[in-house]
Parts: C-alpha cells; structure tokens; sequence
C-alpha cells in the first residue's frame, strides 16, 4: 500500500492534481505561475521520495488534460526526469507521461524530454501507441 | 463580412497594427492579456493554431519581460499584435535593466544561430545540467513551438521591441 495520496497536494489557481488509483497522479488545467517549483515542484519532489521509499516500480503522470504551461512548468518535468536519471539503474522506478496528441505543447515539450533522457521517461500518447 | 471570411481578409492584404496594449509590468496582468491576445487572434484568424501559438508567445515574452523589466513609476510594458499578408507579428516593448539587456541580446544571437529544434534541445539539456538555475527555455520555446522568428530593436532609450514573427 502507497502513502501518495497522504503527501498534500498544493493549491494552485486553474490547476487540478489528484492520484489516482495506486500509481497514477492525474494533472488537469494549466500552470502559468510564477515560479511553480516553489509548490508544484516541492511536490513532485515529495512523490518522487515516496515512491523511491515505496519501492514502485512504475508511477504513472497523465498530463492529457493539461492543456496550458509555462516554461518553468516545463521545467518542472525536466528535474523529475534528472531526478530519477541520477539513480543508478537498479532504484529507478518507470517514470511514464500520459499525453495528448491534440496539445502541442506536450507534443513538442515531451519529446524533446524523450530525447534528453529517453532511458528513464516514457510516453505514452492517450490516442496513440506508447514511446 | 461573410461568415466564411476571417475579419483579417475584411481588413485587407496591408493591415497592420490589430491591437496595441500597454500596461504596468506586473505578473498579475500576464493572464489577462494572453487570454486577450488568443481570443483576439482566434476571432481575426479563425484558426486555433494561430491562437494557440500567439497565447504561448505572448506568456513567455511578457513573462520575460516582466521579470527583467526596470521598475519605477514609468515604467510599463506595450505589446502590439500585427499583421500582414500570412504574417502575424507580436511585439513586446520593455525596458530591461542593462544586466538583463546584455543577457538577452546572447541569448537571442546564440538561439537565432541554430534551427529552432536544436536550439530548444540544448536550452532543454542546458535547464537539465543546471537545476539551480532559471529554466532559460521561454525564447527557444516561442521560436521552436510557437513557429517564429525573433528579433529585437533597442530604442535608444534604453528600451527594447522584442518581435516574433511567423507565418499564419
């Protein structure tokens, strides 16, 4: 049994984050705060601890339903993603976005973080096949 | 106007400004104006790409511009959306402290030096090895997915017109 759904999830204006089930955290709405890393980001961070301590496997981010970001909402993927390829190989967990094909910021943004550290980050398009 | 026809095509092949705001350089009002600024482009373009590619130019320049703006009674941002023939053109002016003005005329010479993708990945990788730093990714961002060149003009007055230019 997870502990996910204990870590407080911040407030923000036009955005709404829930976890789902054991391992799926479902972000919809848009970020375009000011510095996002300061709640969003301490966030992901605690989930990130968690699921290390929780011994997971595969966590799951479905993003599909964000329609809007700014850059460093952007950059919050980015750390997520570093995170998780500091670790050696053996305590990596399967880190997997689920996107919209319909959203071009997720198209553009999520394949360049493919092509930055495709050996840890997943993506997997919610009408179309898994990358 | 027929109902197949975008107010752009009504307002002819030379059109040039379609909406010009200025305001105070804070961070609150960026919602506001990039709502402006897409619902703006949808109804004149008729396209969502269109708008949806000016409400993210305009969130990164102005965020930009907010954050690097010199403060004081005067000061105030101006954003100008043109177009012309199958060009849009959105313009923010500013006046950035000098620090942050010598920091965007690198940045802007190094991201116009590369094609866009490239450009966005090493800004990508650049965020990635510096997780301390700023993300630094807002002007690769609006070439590379908002599909625009950029350019800049310093006034003389210490103020600057930063445009991104591209194609409806």
């Amino acid at each position: 049994m997870t502990t996910f759904s204990n870590i407080t999830i911040p407030k923000v204006d036009s955005l709404s984050m829930t976890i789902e089930g054991e391992t799926r955290l479902m972000i919809r709405g848009m970020i375009a705060t000011r510095e996002p890393n300061q709640n969003i980001g301490i966030y992901f961070r605690a989930l990130h601890a968690e699921i290390l301590a929780s011994h997971v496997a595969t966590f799951t981010v479905d993003v599909s339903e964000l329609t809007f970001v700014n850059s460093s909402a952007i950059r919050l993927f980015i750390d997520w993603a570093m995170w998780l390829n500091q670790l050696p190989a053996a305590q990596r967990y399967r880190l997997t976005f689920v996107t919209s094909r319909h959203i071009t910021w997720q198209v553009t943004n999520f394949s360049a973080l493919r092509s930055l550290v495709g050996n840890v980050v997943f993506v997997e398009p919610k009408d179309g096949t898994a990358a | 106007m027929t109902a197949n026809e975008s107010l752009i095509d009504s307002l002819g092949p030379n059109a040039a400004t379609l909406i010009e705001v200025r305001f105070k350089p804070l961070w609150e009002y960026i919602e506001a104006i990039r709502h402006l600024g897409q619902s703006f482009c949808q109804t004149t373009f008729g396209k969502n790409a269109v708008s949806d590619r000016a409400q993210l130019i305009i969130q990164e320049a102005l965020e930009n511009a907010v954050k690097y703006s010199q403060s004081g009674p005067k000061s105030d941002l101006e954003i100008l959306i043109s177009s012309q023939e199958d060009c849009i053109e959105i313009t923010v002016g500013s006046k950035p402290t000098p620090e942050d003005l010598a920091s965007l005329r690198e940045e802007l010479q190094w991201i116009c030096s590369t094609d866009p993708q490239t450009a966005y990945l090493e800004a990508f990788k650049r965020a990635a090895e510096n997780p301390e730093g700023s993300a630094r990714l807002g002007l690769a961002r609006m070439r590379f997915e908002g599909g625009v060149e950029l350019s800049m003009v310093e006034t003389g007055d210490g103020r600057i017109r930063l445009t991104a230019r591209g194609a409806i």
